[in-house]
């Protein structure tokens, strides 16, 4: 079944617009419907390595990213009238289509099938504009750093190929339970944080990112910052706590990881003059969040405790669908004001929360629900990942990164407040409302976050279920 | 566990032969040809590692297989971008082609 919804998008790949949209609406509705289970890819003829697994957790995810994937699809067609072609929505559908299967995938090498389906959809995206300097330099980034990142992670997975004969997940976690080569185990488990680390853009591996987020197109930016960077943390996540046996120095190296990140995003992110590329450094701090959430989990699994474990990794996840939802909104807002304005500096974007009143309103959503402060639905992610650390504070490493956290917490929730305070300011130019046909889909992002923060125990017992089948508790 | 044999040693090797070049080269068509000599060093990896008394494993062959057609259309995707970015800039040097500080 979950091979008929790639089928279904992929057929539609010759016509446009529309067929995009339909395509994406078929398969969410058939991902609503998916048992979970174990698919293969050729149900009639098996194939080895070409195995899906939809789990509570990522069919959830994956109706989350066919969400965004709507709203951004329907926000591109004003914001691309002029400029959009139909091969721009046929790379979105084949970006949704890599992205769900790879966010399905239960085998490295299906994984890197389709993840290189989707990121190459995403380097042409970028480049899309290809008549601008800018996006082009930016594309041929993104696409050097993340095929770098990708080859780098098949490697480990040749590697886990040698050592245990299959890249199936399922089968790797038999195997490598019998394999006593902590070592080995180790120098993978490290380049699979290198390579799934650049791809998500954690923080020394993260150069691409601020270039290639804001130079495509803001629909595409917020399904990059949104959705793309989302699969390769889930992945880590999954590999690491369910596959590989459990090794004490990748949690400090996540630990590591996740601070950086969350240090330097923020801190890049301050001095930026560019609004995309300020929403681009803190969507890195937001993954370093998620890889700190995934070290502790990591910890807590390793000293036993299973409810600190769950909690984290709930936090990860209900951070994961916060973020994805207003880091999005956030992005088809700013596209409603850079599509008048021209401009992405902040100078010209300022006020323009005055000028107009329903793109200004949908933002303050956004920029609530990011900076997360507590009623909204934002604070909860954050608040499960800081109680995932609080658990270990006899040990330095675990309270260093709690410190850092909590001050990149702060931090965030400032700059946000001053964001809204800008947009809100009585100054700028007259502009114009944004049509309906970009309003609505951004309506339907924020209704979501206005859902999700009035009734947040939905939300994460949600997550928490998904959470326990993924790590085997259910 | 497959014993190392040269193959896998070699694709250790040519692994960061293609880092290095990635890292060191400022012509953009060497840092593509980077990116080739990573993707064949994971190739032989794979080949190393499924290397058997009788011959490859069919595995190994196909991840082999597949991974040639990704890469070859994300190198030509690559090479398109090469081709763009030297008619904005009438070069290849990456010192010269930074306005995103490299």
């Amino acid at each position: 079944m979950a091979a008929g919804i790639f089928e279904e998008r992929l057929k539609l790949k010759n016509l446009a617009g529309y067929f995009a949209l339909a395509g994406i609406s078929l398969s969410l509705l058939l991902s609503l419907e998916l048992a979970p289970g174990v698919y293969n890819l050729a149900p009639s003829a098996p194939l080895p390595a070409a195995e899906l697994r939809v789990d509570p957790l990522s069919k959830a995810i994956c109706v989350l990213f066919l969400v965004v994937f709507l709203a951004a699809v329907t926000h591109s067609y004003s914001y691309m009238r002029e400029e959009g072609g139909s091969s721009y929505y046929t790379l979105i559908a084949l970006m949704a289509s890599g992205l769900v299967g790879a966010l399905f995938s239960n085998d490295l090498f299906t994984f890197f099938c389709f993840w290189e389906l989707a990121s190459a959809s995403g380097y042409a995206l970028v480049g899309y504009r290809w008549w601008y300097w800018e996006p082009v330099e930016a594309a041929f980034k993104y696409l050097l750093a993340c095929t770098v990142g990708a080859l780098t992670m098949l490697y480990a997975a040749s590697l886990l190929y040698g050592v245990a004969g299959t890249t199936n997940l399922d089968e790797l976690r038999l195997a490598l339970s019998r394999v006593d080569s902590p070592r080995a185990i180790a120098a993978i488990a490290a380049l699979l944080i290198v390579g799934l680390g650049t791809m998500a853009a954690a923080v020394p591996f993260h150069t691409w990112l601020p270039d290639a987020h804001p130079a495509a197109p803001c629909p595409v930016s917020a399904l990059l910052s949104g959705v793309v960077v989302n699969v390769p943390l889930y992945m880590i996540a999954r590999l690491l706590l369910t596959v590989l046996p459990q090794l004490s120095g990748v949690s400090y190296a996540l630990l590591a990881l996740g601070t950086l990140s969350g240090l330097v995003g923020n801190a890049a992110a301050l001095v930026q003059l560019d609004a995309k590329r300020f929403l681009a450094y803190s969507t890195i701090a937001n993954v370093g969040y998620m890889m700190v959430g995934v070290g502790a989990c990591y910890r807590a699994t390793a000293a036993g405790a299973a409810g600190i474990a769950v909690d984290a990794l709930t936090g990860v996840f209900v951070h994961l669908v916060n973020h994805a939802v207003g880091k999005s909104l956030l992005f088809l807002c700013l596209g409603n004001v850079i599509r008048e304005t021209g401009s992405r500096l902040f100078t010209s974007l300022e006020g323009y929360g005055r000028k107009m009143p329903a793109t200004g309103a949908l933002s303050l959503v956004a920029l609530l629900n990011l900076a997360g402060i507590p009623p909204v639905a934002g604070y909860y992610g954050k608040a499960l990942i800081t109680a995932g650390l609080t658990y270990y504070l006899n040990d330095p490493a675990a309270l260093a990164a709690l410190a850092v956290l909590e001050a990149n917490f702060a931090l965030a929730a400032g700059y946000y407040a001053y964001f809204a305070f800008r947009v809100l300011r009585e100054r700028g130019r007259a502009l114009r409302e944004a049509p309906l046909s970009m309003l609505v889909p951004e309506a339907a992002l924020a209704a979501f976050v206005v859902v999700a923060s009035a009734y947040p125990g939905l939300l994460v017992e949600g997550v928490r279920t998904g959470v326990k089948a993924l790590l085997g508790m259910s | 566990m497959a014993s190392l044999n040269a193959y896998a040693v070699a694709a250790v090797a040519l692994f960061a032969v293609g880092m290095y070049c990635i890292a060191s080269k400022r012509n953009l068509i060497k840092l593509v040809m980077g990116l080739e000599v990573i993707s064949t060093s994971v190739n032989l990896s794979f080949m190393g590692m499924g290397l058997k008394e009788n011959g490859i494993d069919s595995l190994a062959q196909m991840y082999v297989a597949l991974n040639m057609a990704v890469s070859a259309a994300v190198l030509a995707l690559a090479l398109g971008f090469v081709a763009l970015l030297y008619r904005h800039y009438g070069t290849l040097d990456t010192s010269k082609i930074a306005r995103l500080r490299w």
